[in-house]
């Protein structure tokens, strides 16, 4: 097990990670940078590229001025350019209720002393045509904010930390923090282990279950958005446009693509990046509505990230105890305001006292985190936001799968063509053994990275494993747009893992619900019949899923039952 | 010959269907028969079927040799909780 | 690293609203394991034994084992552990079904719930969002009623823990519920949830259950998976029958106890059999988990005053509101059983509970005017409706609500009681099994029969056949392979159902590779053995003596009928046996040694210096 000693570990490869390890060993301090994955691989790399002081928390705001002050000048300095427009930041306001309080919000803002101004929707249009008038009432607009390309705004700072001596370990995850007998932090990780007076754990949500080892519980919930782009287009606008009354985004890059995405935000609980048809769509609907003739744009592609979001909106930059400095749950802000903290950090890290400007950001303020507030009557005031709000579509979902009853199944009685799954709802017991043999067959963990099948309850009367039944049609297979699938020896349409971008034209081509998408490997996933030999088949009690000849009929019997039943095929 | 009734649980039913639940089917056997000739030559039922082979109530092994008025249950292989 | 185990306990307090998670100890879950050992252990730690079972200091604590929901067959199992309300014992109540599964994707071995509420509230654990939120709207839903209620107010697949209103009225009949149809039902772990206005524990998890060597593990699983399928009664007989398939047979062996354990022989067994129930009233099948066996009865009766539809009933609530009551209707039993469930509360006690108050009245102790109705053994009607008012507290079911121990003591006849520990007995009378006699009176939460099923091996011959009538051997055999060996069965998350295909070696081979722990087989045995002396320590912290290791006098009188007349159950002979096996002192109490070579003295202190 390797050995490494510094004067300062920096866990965390993000945009506060890179920008503090570049601050100190610009100051000749001797930095070890460690990060789980690559560089900018979280919250950083798939941020939305906005730099904006505006619609900041009072307390935020001037930190994010003295950033965005440092933007202008950070190509020439870290000799990359990272793409970045100073054209204005607009919040775009769609309905009349949310006129008044953009109103009052932009007076708290200037009070901030911040030139942000109310713009009318004549105003909006003259500044930015590509808008359509019909859905706009008007925004709140600041002409300092602007956007960068976010991963070169990382690699730039991480590039330059290097040049500086920067020592780096790359999927490298820290297992623990400890402290030595002589007083120094130890960090732990599978292969190494490593020693400083300080560490500096800027890991974004990572920072949880650090932080909890070392026994503080860190208030964070995860948010997740999803973002995407499109093919290069030709200039529609070069500022970064928010949206008041919902959390979507976008901005034209550098080279013309549309970036766009939020549309819902929702809190996962846990590190969960993958990207729902659901939300993609709504991000589509949503811009389609606000810029004109984006319909026909092409997609190039998707992601999904994490927002590690503390319950008031701003970041957690403090010590832990006497070694371990905390910088996390940057709530989405960490890309505009990473510059500044980075400068900060090294500042305390080498001076031993807390920056003024660090000092809204104490940990105290959360005392007593993780409590839900509960008083005699029956109302509850969460620190977190915790409204008792229904999830979206749940009442919908439960009204739209109708209690039938199972159809007559019969064997075929001419077989035909290569054998497929067939699924008999009478004689499955629910058990769900087939996710469990399905997920351990590829992915070796248990029942949860289930997506290739998955058991729904459409009643107490009869149970359904929903899983590509291999039709004749081969819509998913028609879909793709990037020659991305093929028919495996079995008969199967499988993925070319090489040629998918997970444009999910597939899930979306397929009636049945046979094509999902896997957060456990933010991929593609479909059954691939085994080699011959379905794991789901070889492991089911009761013969309810079977691999034989069925005859079209029957086939065509069971993709209608499936596609009866796709709604209850929700994200689990 | 002796006459001894015997009835079938469980899955064995199925090898007398027509018995109703719990009734019991009187047979006049030779003297000296044994429990695995009863199932063998009378009842047509494979021994290996038969996990509880009672006899008035007590368990007993398939070379029992039967009495008259004996009560024969047979049961196969069955557990619970 | 985690494997197995997720590491984290979540602890919920409802007096202040406070919720935390917790790192879980491996060297506790070295020696607990986990489910049934490792809660128990933590209650220790929580709760001063001699505590009011109903006081806001008794935490209720869900918990599960490292083999829950690791895929594993029939690995479906969490507990309820705490004080019981209904009998001071420790109490763990045990059930499968999907919760507990949900409960460790969600992230979580155990869950521990402190303090009450002033108001109805739920928990809503979606991952590592957790959040306590008013039930006032659920408050009197029958269990169905609430997991649809949830679903739609968090999410459409949320799994769901509840209780019935039998736990809100605090019934000490009550269990905890979970999907729709399950309890975790007996000593009255729902009365304390009701206690603490807790209605219900929606969970949703989406995580996986990391796994230290997953080939190992798949080949253990399989090998075990096929083990089961092929096995003639996992996958034979329970699945075909459930566990009802007992009925006949127990009652032609002349051991299945009927009206108040007066007899041993129903005469009405045929009309209530697993074979009546199969051609009679069965929908369909329903499994847990990812369980093969699928013993689970979906059934409905269709016509008649009866009318109902649910889940089971299984071989001990047939008893139960059956041979015990003396009804013969397997409508009526099946409705009484529908009717436990929705009101949460346990069928062997509710059961028991009304065959007590049948006694009393026919002999004259219980007069109507009370009652308001006559309950006599055999009346199918009165029955049912002795169970609605049970579930309800309405009426006489006010005072039937709190169990055949205080029912009995009030009017005068403690010695209808028939159970141990203000537990009552279950399906397999005492006087024909001399292993079960000796297990209902040293059990650790009262007249329990899963807690080491010596029928195993006093019938099917599981792991061999010793007759029932034998008495040598019967406490090493009650002591090591059945109550500790349950112990540890139950503290894994695994089925006990499994036991009668696949042995402890096999349970471990699975263990082993899903924690990276050294389990092994001589190690389960000690763990087992750590975990009863645990639950033993408790009890007598809790002012249990071994005068409480005693059964009715009436089971020690001979039986008066049917095939095995003159049988007994013969106590005594074998009790100071047992003590000394199990390394105790005369009167039941472990020895200093025996803490030691547990590792139980440091934390808990020596209970005998002999």
């Amino acid at each position: 097990m390797a050995h490494y000693q510094a004067d300062v570990i920096i866990i965390g490869g993000g945009i506060v990670g890179c920008t503090t390890a570049y601050q100190l060993t610009r100051a000749g301090v001797d930095v070890l940078l460690l990060d789980r994955n690559g560089i900018g691989s979280g919250a950083s790399g798939r941020s939305g590229g906005g730099v904006r002081q505006s619609a900041r928390v009072s307390e935020e705001i001037p930190l994010a001025k003295a950033s965005v002050a440092l933007f202008p000048g950070l190509s020439d300095e870290l000799g990359v350019d990272i793409e970045y427009v100073q054209a204005g930041n607009l919040r775009v306001v769609e309905s009349f209720d949310y006129r008044r309080a953009m109103q009052v919000d932009v007076a708290r803002q200037q009070s901030h002393g911040l030139d942000v101004s109310w713009l009318e929707v004549a105003d909006v249009l003259e500044l930015v045509p590509a808008l359509r008038w019909q859905s706009i009432i008007g925004a709140s607009y600041c002409p300092d904010d602007g956007h960068c390309n976010p991963l070169r705004l990382v690699t730039g700072f991480y590039n330059k930390a290097i040049e500086g001596g920067t020592r780096v370990l790359l999927n490298c995850e820290v297992q623990n923090i400890t402290q030595t007998d002589s007083g120094l932090a130890e960090v732990e990780t599978l292969t190494h282990t490593a020693t400083a007076p300080v560490v500096v754990l800027a890991a974004g949500f990572g920072s949880q279950e650090l932080c909890y080892r070392i026994g503080y519980d860190l208030p964070l919930a995860n948010v997740r958005y999803e973002s995407m782009i499109t093919e290069p287009l030709p200039p529609l606008f070069r500022q970064m446009f928010g949206v008041a009354s919902s959390d979507l985004f976008f901005r034209q890059t550098g080279n013309g693509g549309v970036h766009f995405g939020g549309g819902i935000l929702e809190e996962t609980g846990q590190e969960d990046t993958r990207t729902t048809s659901s939300n993609l769509q709504l991000a589509v609907a949503h811009i389609s509505k606000l810029v004109s003739d984006l319909e026909k744009a092409k997609l190039l592609r998707t992601w999904g990230g994490l927002d590690p979001s503390t319950p008031d909106g701003m970041p957690i930059i403090d010590f832990l105890n006497d070694n371990v400095l905390l910088a996390s749950g940057f709530c989405g802000h960490g890309l505009a305001t990473g510059p500044i903290v980075g400068q900060h950090l090294a500042q305390w890290v080498q001076s031993g006292t807390r920056p003024e400007a660090l000092a809204p950001f104490n940990r105290n303020r959360f005392d007593g985190w993780l409590q839900t507030k509960w008083t005699p009557s029956g109302s509850f005031a969460a620190v977190l936001a915790t409204e008792d709000t229904q999830i979206a579509g749940a009442g919908d979902l439960e009204a739209g799968v109708p209690f039938m009853t199972p159809p007559k199944y019969e064997e075929p009685n001419e077989p035909c063509g290569q054998p497929k799954l067939a699924v008999n709802p009478q004689m499955c017991t629910g058990c769900r053994m087939c996710e469990v043999a399905c997920s351990i067959a590829h992915e070796q963990v248990t029942a949860q990275a289930q997506l290739r099948i998955q058991v729904v309850y459409p009643s107490d009367e009869y149970f359904l494993p929903i899983v590509c039944i291999h039709c004749e049609e081969m819509y998913c297979l028609k879909a793709c747009p990037h020659e991305a699938m093929e028919v495996n020896e079995s008969g199967a349409v499988t993925i070319i893992r090489e040629n998918c971008t997970s444009c999910m034209e597939c899930i979306f081509a397929c009636p049945t619900g046979g094509v999902t998408h896997s957060p456990a490997r933010s991929a593609v996933v479909k059954c691939d019949l085994c080699d011959g030999d379905p794991a789901c088949v070889r492991y089911c009690p009761t013969q309810a899923i079977t691999f034989r000849h069925i005859d079209s009929p029957a086939a065509d019997e069971l993709a209608a039952l499936m596609t009866t039943h796709l709604a209850a095929r929700a994200p689990r | 010959m002796i006459e001894v009734t015997v009835s079938l649980n469980a899955g064995l039913r199925r090898y007398r269907p027509d018995l109703d639940i719990g009734q019991a089917l009187p047979l006049h056997i030779p003297s000296g028969t044994n429990l695995h000739e009863l199932l063998i030559q009378i009842l047509q039922i494979p021994p290996a079927e038969v996990a509880f082979p009672m006899v008035n109530g007590i368990k007993c092994g398939l070379d029992q040799p039967l009495v008259a008025g004996d009560r024969v249950a047979l049961w196969p292989p069955v557990a619970g909780g | 690293m985690y494997h197995g185990y997720t590491g984290n306990i979540l602890r919920v307090d409802l007096s202040t609203g406070v919720i935390s998670r917790e790192l879980l100890d491996m060297q506790m879950a070295e020696d607990f394991i986990g489910g049934r050992g490792l809660a128990s252990r933590l209650l220790c730690q929580e709760l001063d034994p001699a505590a009011d079972a109903l006081g806001p200091e008794n935490p209720l604590i869900f918990g599960t084992g490292p083999l829950t929901g690791t895929g594993a067959p029939a690995t479906s199992r969490y507990v309820v552990v705490c004080k019981a309300p209904l009998t001071g014992t420790i109490a763990c109540s045990n059930s499968g079904g999907f919760f507990g599964p949900e409960l460790k994707f969600a992230g979580y071995d155990a869950l521990i719930i402190q303090g009450e509420s002033a108001a109805p509230v739920y928990l809503w654990i979606d991952n590592r969002t957790v959040q306590i939120r008013p039930a006032e709207s659920l408050w009197g839903k029958f269990p169905t009623e609430t997991e649809a209620a949830l679903r739609s107010l968090t999410h459409p697949s949320a799994k769901v823990a509840c209780i019935g209103p039998g736990g809100e009225n605090l019934s000490l009949l009550a269990g905890v519920v979970n999907d729709g149809y399950r309890l975790a039902a007996r000593s009255g772990v729902g009365a304390l949830m009701g206690k603490k206005k807790l209605k219900a524990i929606a969970v949703r998890g989406t995580g996986n259950i990391s796994l230290h060597d997953p080939q190992q593990f798949w080949k253990a699983t399989l090998d075990m998976y096929q083990k089961i399928t092929a096995d003639p009664v996992s996958f034979g007989s329970f699945r075909a029958y459930g566990t009802a398939s007992l009925v006949s047979l127990i009652n032609e062996m002349g051991a299945y106890p009927t009206r108040n354990f007066q007899s041993d022989t129903f005469e009405g067994a045929a009309n209530t059999s697993g074979e009546a129930l199969v051609e009679g009233i069965l929908q369909r099948n329903r499994a847990c988990f990812a369980c093969p066996i699928a013993c689970t009865r979906v059934s409905e009766v269709k016509e008649g005053p009866y009318q109902g539809r649910g889940e089971g009933p299984e071989y001990e609530s047939i008893w139960a509101l059956g041979a015990l009551c003396g009804v013969a209707d397997l409508a009526a039993v099946s409705k009484a059983n529908f009717i436990c469930t929705d009101y949460g509360i346990d069928t062997i006690s509710t059961g028991a509970t009304i065959a007590c108050a049948m006694e009393l009245f026919e002999k004259g102790a219980l007069p109507e005017q009370e009652l308001g109705f006559p309950l006599r053994f055999g009346d199918a009607g009165a029955m049912v409706r002795a169970v609605e008012m049970t579930g309800k507290r309405e009426g006489f079911g006010d005072v039937l609500a709190d169990g055949s121990y205080r029912l009995a003591v009030r009017y005068g006849h403690p010695e209808f009681f028939m159970g141990v520990k203000k537990l009552e007995m279950s399906a397999y009378s005492p006087r024909v099994f001399q292993g079960m006699a000796l297990q209902y009176a040293t059990s650790n939460r009262g007249a329990c029969h899963v807690r080491g099923n010596t029928v195993a091996a006093e019938l099917y011959g599981i792991p061999r056949y010793l007759p029932p009538e034998v008495l040598e051997q019967k406490e090493e055999m009650v002591r090591r392979p059945f109550q500790n060996s349950t112990a540890f069965v139950d503290s894994t998350g695994i089925c006990l159902f499994t036991k009668f295909a696949i042995t402890h070696r096999e349970i471990c081979a699975l263990l082993a590779p899903a924690t990276g722990l050294d389990f092994n087989f001589d190690r389960s045995i000690e763990q087992g053995d750590r975990i009863w002396n645990l639950e033993r320590m408790f009890n007598l912290r809790a002012g249990f003596t071994s005068e409480d290791d005693r059964l009715p006098q009436r089971v020690s009188e001979p039986a008066v009928d049917g095939p095995r007349a003159g049988s007994r159950a013969i106590l005594q002979e074998h009790l100071q046996t047992y003590y000394l096996l199990r390394g105790w002192d005369k009167s039941g109490r472990p020895t200093r040694a025996k803490l030691e070579e547990l590792g139980l003295d440091d934390w808990w202190g020596v209970c005998s210096d002999t």
